[in-house]
């Protein structure tokens, strides 16, 4: 036989050894995984605490932030090496990179989270290009800051007050049933804010030209509402 | 081996072919231009990383045509006579068809990829926000690494077949994926007595469903860095090694 075909050969069973003994390795790594866990596909690190909280990178997976009793950061782990979380004085910074969806689409993201962020104390969000879904928020002021092709979704929060400015292509909306009593809306460049499954007793708004709002009927009559209050009120 | 052997194969190689570069060069050019348009006119059909799919198809495609002319001569057999009468060794030979293809091919694909790229993000970055290609983002230099992989393959076929090396290359390649693949998962699941094993990658990972949900199971990090050097470092010079062997081969 020639050579080449015994090295061949040689490479072949050096393969095949590798698989076999990577097999075995796998079995274990197997073994150590719960299914009975709902994050078994995750990581948890706890994270000291927080109250400013700066996200950047990709849209591709949607990072969840939670308000809950302590502060972690769960990853998927497939995504781990894509993850660089930075924790300075009261700042976590992180960086989520990784591949980036049409903005149209990034809303309707169903991919499972990429990130979960669990916070007992946050209350300023920067968003920068990220897909981000804020979830339970109770009885916590909110500053949001949007910027680039940011995307945010509320779910089932309520803020005693709520700030939310836009720039560049950002979007937000909200899911479930929300809550803000002071709802303050800065909305620049073309930025498209949707206003459905939102209540609030007051709204402050200021809109640049190209941004737009979209606003669903019970919100437009909150809106027409809250400016007849406006009209009534004697003036001086 | 004898540098200044080398150094003539390289020079003749670049005398007898630097038109045929040039044109390729700038059909490469116009290809990746051409994908970027796609990619952009059907950017709702092509969501995620499209300029590391455009790097990734342009690399292995017009890397692997020029890695199979290295070697073109073995097709007619005078001409594969001369090959094997030019006053150089083996491993001189194999030697500067690996620069040439593995090494400096590289180094062109990256100018006129970034060219093609630069332009792309020019038009695109006011409305898209587009930025560069960033090759050492999330471990992206390892797919580039496994070039060399495709490198040493596509060499080895082109002095194993005689004719229509290239396409027979990728159709065994091709095969031997497809098997690895089926007898990958097969052996997972004996091993680890998981069911329903639906895809794996060969000295990596598996992953498996359960109750509708995929679960990803994968090495150890310092296992998986071993495996992976293996992969993309070792292998090719493995390949490289057997193409050599071959080569010798040819000339007794």
């Amino acid at each position: 036989m020639k050579k080449s075909n015994i090295a061949l050969l040689g490479l072949a069973l050096i393969f095949t050894a590798g698989m076999l003994t990577t097999g075995f390795i796998l079995k274990k790594e197997a073994a150590k995984i719960n299914l009975n866990d709902p994050l078994r596909n995750y990581e948890t690190t706890p994270t000291a605490a927080f109250k400013v909280l700066k996200i950047s990178g990709s849209n591709g997976y949607p990072i969840h932030i939670q308000y809950d009793t302590g502060n972690s950061l769960t990853v998927l782990r497939r995504r781990k090496s894509f993850l660089k979380a930075k924790n300075t004085a009261d700042t976590l910074e992180i960086i989520f990179s990784g591949a980036n969806i049409p903005l149209d689409e990034a809303s309707k993201n169903t991919t499972p989270a990429g990130i979960i962020i669990k916070t007992n104390a946050v209350n300023k969000i920067a968003n920068q290009n990220t897909f981000v879904r804020i979830i339970d928020f109770r009885k916590t002021d909110l500053d949001l800051a949007l910027s680039g092709q940011a995307v945010a979704t509320f779910s089932n929060c309520q803020f005693p007050a709520l700030n939310i400015r836009a720039t560049g292509q950002s979007r937000f909306g909200f899911d479930g049933q929300n809550i803000a009593d002071n709802f303050n809306l800065n909305l620049q460049n073309s930025t498209i804010g949707f206003l459905k499954n939102i209540q609030f007793a007051v709204l402050q708004h200021q809109v640049g030209d190209s941004a737009a709002v979209v606003l669903s009927n019970q919100v437009m009559a909150q809106v027409f509402n809250q400016g007849q209050k406006k009209l009534m009120q004697p003036t001086k | 081996m004898n540098l200044v052997n080398l150094t003539l194969l390289l020079k003749r190689q670049l005398k007898e072919q630097s038109q045929l570069y040039l044109l390729g060069s700038l059909v490469l050019f116009g290809l990746l231009a051409t994908l970027f348009l796609i990619v952009h006119h059907w950017r709702d059909s092509f969501g995620g990383a499209v300029q590391n799919g455009v790097f990734l198809i342009g690399l292995f495609g017009s890397g692997g045509i020029f890695t199979a002319t290295m070697f073109q001569e073995f097709s007619e057999s005078a001409k594969g006579i001369w090959l094997l009468s030019i006053p150089a060794t083996a491993a001189e030979k194999i030697a500067a068809a690996i620069l040439l293809s593995g090494f400096a091919f590289l180094v062109a694909y990256l100018g006129i990829y970034y060219l093609t790229d630069g332009l792309y993000t020019l038009l695109t970055y006011q409305k898209y926000g587009t930025t560069p290609l960033n090759l050492f983002r999330n471990g992206f230099y390892w797919l580039v690494c496994a070039y060399f992989l495709f490198n040493g393959i596509i060499l080895l076929g082109s002095v194993y077949f005689t004719k229509l090396s290239f396409v027979k290359t990728l159709l065994v390649l091709l095969l031997v994926l497809v098997f690895l693949n089926y007898a990958n998962n097969f052996l997972m699941g004996i091993i680890s007595g998981i069911p329903n094993i639906n895809s794996s990658t060969p000295l990596s990972g598996f992953q498996f469903e359960h109750q509708g949900e995929n679960i990803y199971v994968n090495l150890p990090e310092n296992i998986d860095s071993i495996s992976n050097i293996f992969a993309r470092a070792v292998l090719p010079l493995i390949f490289w090694s057997i193409t050599w062997l071959r080569f010798r081969e040819k000339e007794v």
